[in-house]
């Protein structure tokens, strides 16, 4: 399995990561990540509302997710240790 | 920015360099556009910090969690051994505000019962639960059997003592528990100021409680852990 590299977005600006979200198809508040209705996203592992400043975007359909132990290792148990 | 790789700036784009909190467009690199591309096609994640992803890694790979899953086969049951392995490693680590917040993630994700198996493997209990279970049954199935047993219903056989509860209440509680379920394994928990309630709890009922029962203590700097296993606990 081909490794998935990883960048960190705490080296993107808050204006970077807008246009991150929308060429993603998504869009922000200002506060949360919104999906392309304008819905807040929930983090599907732990239902959290996913803020802008503590989103991870996981390849698998763009899957938004809070950065927590548990959503990774959730995630990390779904799709196989792709990292 | 953090990459698998020694060399990130190699590896996801050469303009990237000029200075970590400019913007990507600002620092002449090749652009979002570069990196949604990349991510499309499965070979890149955004991610806040790399060492979350290691850490999950490490701990499902761990011998202590590889060691649960040929005894637990429940997926949720696993996920919760793999949280209390990180609660533990976030507390070697002094990362308390991480720690809080996972646990609350935890209780809000699987309730108070999830919450307490996490507990257990985070204190080193549920280890010393099943290495108590291999030194008294030969019987892989017997065992296998009293595991989840006790991993279904630890309101059965665990009583976690909070520190604002009274010595005599939590006695009455611990007899009551015995008494009703007459449990071959009962284990009394306790972190921090709780620590010292299960020790001088335990002096209180020992007496009553040693005549079916033999003990062993466990205790560390914040925790006072309790075994109580049935002179009668073969199978």
């Amino acid at each position: 399995m081909e490794k998935v590299e990883t960048i960190s977005l705490k080296q993107f600006s808050d204006g970077d990561k807008v246009l991150l979200l929308n060429e993603l198809g998504l869009q922000t508040d200002g506060k949360f990540v919104l999906d392309e209705k304008g819905l807040v996203i929930k983090d599907k592992y732990v239902g959290v509302s996913v803020s802008l400043k503590n989103m991870l975007i996981f390849p698998g359909s763009t899957i938004v997710l809070d950065d927590n132990e548990l959503s990774v290792t959730m995630y990390l148990e779904e799709y196989g240790d792709k990292f | 920015m953090v990459t698998n790789s020694d060399n990130p700036l190699r590896d996801l784009g050469g303009g990237f360099g000029k200075g970590l909190g400019d913007s990507f467009i600002d620092s002449g690199s090749k652009g979002i556009k570069y990196f949604v591309e990349k991510f499309r096609s499965g070979k890149l994640a955004f991610i806040q910090e790399r060492s979350t992803i290691d850490k999950a890694k490490d701990l499902l790979k761990s011998n202590e969690h590889l060691f649960y899953c040929t005894y637990v086969n429940d997926r949720e049951k696993q996920t919760l051994m793999v949280m209390g392995l990180t609660l533990r490693k976030l507390d070697q680590e002094s990362q308390r505000d991480k720690r809080d917040d996972l646990v609350k993630k935890i209780k809000n994700k699987f309730d108070i019962q999830g919450s307490h198996l996490s507990y257990l493997v985070q204190n080193g209990v549920l280890s010393k639960y099943i290495t108590n279970l291999l030194e008294n049954i030969d019987n892989p199935d017997i065992m296998k059997e009293r595991l989840e047993d006790f991993l279904n219903n630890l309101d059965k056989f665990v009583y976690f003592v909070r520190s604002n509860q009274d010595i005599n209440q939590v006695a009455d509680i611990i007899k009551i528990k015995i008494n009703a379920n007459s449990p071959k394994t009962f284990i009394i928990s306790g972190i921090g100021l709780a620590a010292e309630i299960v020790s001088e709890t335990f002096k209180l009922i020992k007496n009553e409680i040693l005549l079916e029962y033999d003990f062993e203590s466990y205790s560390s700097e914040k925790s006072q852990i309790i075994f109580l296993n049935k002179k009668d606990n073969l199978e």
